[in-house]
């Protein structure tokens, strides 16, 4: 198969893909510890010389390459394998989490193609005829979508043919070799596959036999008519739709409406960093997912969970679980930053021992806004140029602040429509896009710094006294204070003063009529 | 080849080559501080877009801010970054600030509760390219209610951060990076020692002398130049105004048994004429 022939399907030929999970049933387990060449010394890896068996109803069902090795065979009982070896290690088969994780890895396949569809227990389907031009030609999609899946640490066998069945029974046949290019010689392409490939009850595959018919290559070659009088429609219906020459429509997924995924770790977890390298995982995913629906997030949550923690009192001892989450300023999509401020929510940390699952979810999306920028933008803005488009940066200081402070930690500032010197500001919360008041000016002088309490005042007779005598400048400014808020139960009245210092110090006091205590409320920085 | 010539270029580009041939380029890219004895004595001819400023002085009240609050206006207004206050002592008054001609909605306040927080946000802002201007009292932290009283301003200045020397060169430099000028306000007493700041100047209290306040100012440190001498800045404002002691005037008037109802103003138009000296007769009249 040359390159060439590969790249030249026309765009209106259906082309169907088929990705065959061969290693399903074990990557549910290992997923955390595959392909993880980058791990280095900080993730907990399986020898890859430690054999791993899958076993349903007590019995061998399916095993890593070392397993094969020692001598384990399918079929055999966990007594024989511990025989061969004694450091097996062994699960049993979990059907639910296969069914969970096929239909993720289908999501996982949407941002390729629309249309994708599931075929239990452990195969994708996938129409590729509408994007193989997006894609650059079929070689290129084959290999972003293997080095997707090799990211995600699944490995699958990739097939394609002009019908849906044809590419499935390539692939379950392990015959990718045989991947298709000419609608015409369909046959040419299955012909060589022994009809114990096909999808059909067995006595229909021991007649064929039994009738002499060994491969498909003579089977298609017989007369729809005389197949259909003796191997019954539905056989016939079936060699109709893998031919192509009837129409097979295919159970297309739902693009799924949150995003939810998890790794599982053999061991437990106790160094916080060595979670780095799942959670970067799990962010990629976050980000093709997102990338496939052109769309952003501003808010995402973590879960770290481990089973049984010893350190958990009895209340909560069956399931121990952290959960942290992210806001951000503004919907984005952007790994290198959910990444930066997932570490530094991780550092913050302290009271989690040991995590054997971490889950990544998100529930709100937002579309994508492309604001397409000028063309010619940068010819002519000097480097120095903050007047505009910088909203994106300005988000991002929010981002890491709220990240590691906390959102009460830091506000903007507003006017307030009252003459209450303490009530004529409020703090703006910055993560909502808050509409700052128009700004009034008033020719009143207030000062820069204002007191959160006032704060009494020595006296030396009648006047304040501020580490030495202050002299009154400017006043009084009188301002009535709230008798018609109910809350505030002091109807009293102030006279307001700009006042000196000896050597100049500009401050703001204050004295209520009724009473002689002066007291300071600004400063005049 | 390209390779080598995109590092070239990259390192003409950076912020700390000083090239020859931008001498002129570069004098006037100061951000005017409008006091124009100040102006002649920065380099650029104001205030420095980016690296760290300290301004020194022994307790706030004097006039520190009324000397940025030009050059904050002015990057308010001209650029969408924040103006980023960090940990300061009291609450930036809104409509002290919104009458000195800054936009509110570029203001971003963050409060931290320790020296490492403040720190880390002081170096992440300065360098986030999202800061027009980073404003910072480590000599000022927790006085709120210290910082009027000078038993407990000493108490304050005792309270500097650890080693906060240590760490001004990092901040310097990531004021560099993010283009973003970086003012600390810290204690007198820091005069003393070497810093990696851009521009050290030393604030003092003066007495004014007529409605305007005063501030005394000295160029410590400097890009381009030497030291200066104790400069006068005069503000814009009329703070030092003193109202007219309506409270003599009364008792004044009241002697003269004049109505209580009538204004200072009226009090003299009314007044009897002999009662005031040949001088202060309106021709008017």
């Amino acid at each position: 198969m040359t390159t060439n022939t590969r790249n030249n399907i026309s765009n209106n030929t259906p082309l169907w893909m088929c990705l065959h999970f061969t290693k399903l049933p074990l990557e549910v387990f290992l997923r955390s510890n595959t392909s993880e060449e980058n791990a280095g010394d900080h993730a907990v890896v399986i020898d890859k010389k430690q054999p791993v068996v899958i076993t349903e109803k007590q019995r061998v069902f399916h095993m890593n390459d070392m397993a094969k090795e020692v001598g384990i065979q399918i079929g055999n009982s966990m007594d024989t394998t511990y025989t061969f070896s004694n450091n097996v290690l062994c699960f049993e088969r979990d059907d639910d989490r296969e069914t969970s994780t096929l239909a993720h890895l289908a999501q996982w396949a949407y941002q390729f193609t629309p249309k994708v569809s599931i075929r239990s227990p452990d195969c994708l389907l996938l129409d590729i005829g509408g994007c193989l031009k997006l894609f650059k030609g079929l070689n290129n999609l084959i290999v972003s979508i293997e080095q997707g899946l090799h990211k995600l640490g699944y490995q699958a066998l990739i097939a394609t043919n002009t019908t849906p069945l044809s590419a499935l029974i390539i692939a379950r046949a392990h015959a990718t070799n045989l991947i298709h290019t000419d609608h015409d010689k369909l046959e040419n392409s299955i012909g060589q596959l022994s009809v114990q490939n096909l999808q059909a009850e067995e006595k229909i595959i021991i007649a064929l036999k039994q009738m002499g018919i060994t491969n498909l290559h003579t089977l298609l070659g017989l007369p729809a008519e005389g197949i259909s009088r003796r191997l019954g429609t539905y056989f016939n219906d079936y060699l109709l739709r893998l031919k192509g020459e009837k129409a097979d429509p295919q159970k297309i997924i739902n693009p799924n409406a949150r995003f939810l995924s998890s790794i599982n770790f053999l061991f437990d977890i106790t160094n916080l960093n060595s979670l780095i390298f799942p959670i970067k995982r799990l962010l990629g995913e976050l980000s093709d997912f997102l990338k496939g629906r052109q769309l952003t997030i501003n808010h995402f949550t973590w879960h770290l969970s481990h089973r049984k923690s010893p350190y958990s009192d009895s209340l909560h001892k069956k399931h121990f679980k952290k959960t942290f989450s992210i806001s951000l300023a503004s919907p984005i999509n952007e790994t290198r930053v959910f990444l930066a401020l997932t570490q530094l929510k991780l550092d913050q940390i302290n009271d989690v021992k040991e995590v054997d699952s971490i889950t990544l979810i998100a529930n709100r999306f937002y579309p994508l806004s492309a604001d397409s920028k000028s063309l010619f933008r940068d010819s002519y803005t000097p480097s120095r140029d903050f007047n505009e488009h910088n909203s994106e940066h300005n988000d991002q200081l929010l981002n890491i602040l709220n990240a590691k402070l906390g959102s009460g930690q830091y506000f903007g500032l507003s006017q307030s429509d009252d003459h209450r010197p303490e009530k004529a500001w409020k703090k703006v919360n910055l993560s909502k896009k808050h509409h700052w008041s128009p700004e009034k000016q008033d020719s009143l002088l207030r000062p820069s710094f204002l007191l959160t309490t006032p704060k009494a005042l020595a006296m030396s007779g009648d006047m304040p006294h501020l580490a030495g005598q202050l002299t009154l400048l400017k006043g009084p400014e009188r301002i009535d204070y709230g008798w018609w808020d109910e809350t505030e139960n002091k109807p009293l009245t102030r006279d307001y003063y700009i006042a000196s210092q000896k050597d100049g110090t500009l401050y703001w006091i204050f004295k209520y009529i009724t009473m002689d205590q002066w007291y300071l409320h600004g400063i005049f920085s | 080849m390209s390779n080598k010539r995109s590092t070239l270029e990259k390192l003409i580009m950076s912020n700390d080559i000083w090239r020859a041939s931008s001498i002129n380029a570069d004098v006037h890219n100061g951000i005017p501080s409008t006091y124009s004895l100040l102006d002649q004595h920065l380099y650029g001819g104001g205030w420095p877009q980016d690296g760290l400023t300290e301004l020194l002085l022994n307790k706030l009240g004097i006039g520190e801010l009324r000397l940025l609050t030009p050059a904050l206006a002015k990057l308010s207004q001209e650029q969408n970054r924040w103006l980023l206050w960090v940990s300061p002592p009291h609450i930036p008054y809104a409509p002290a600030l919104a009458k000195a001609g800054i936009d509110l909605s570029k203001i971003l306040i963050v409060n931290t509760t320790s020296h490492v927080d403040m720190l880390w946000v002081l170096e992440k802002a300065l360098s986030s390219k999202s800061c027009s201007a980073v404003l910072a009292w480590p000599d000022f932290l927790s006085a709120e209610k210290a910082s009027t009283e000078k038993k407990s301003t000493e108490k304050a200045r005792t309270k500097q951060i650890p080693q906060l020397e240590k760490h001004l060169r990092r901040l310097q430099i990531a004021s560099k990076e993010g283009q973003c000028l970086g003012i600390l306000f810290r204690n007198n007493s820091a005069a003393k020692n070497a810093s990696p700041a851009e521009l050290r100047i030393q604030l003092q209290a003066q007495v004014a002398v007529s409605e305007h306040s005063r501030l005394k100012v000295k160029v410590l440190k400097r890009k381009g130049g030497w030291p200066s001498d104790f400069l006068d800045i005069e503000f814009n404002d009329h703070l030092n105004l003193m109202t007219p002691d309506f409270s003599e005037l009364q008792i004044n008037n009241h002697s003269d048994s004049l109505p209580d109802c009538l204004s200072p103003k009226d009090a003299q138009k009314n007044a009897p004429i002999d009662t005031y000296s040949s001088h202060h007769l309106n021709p008017h009249l």
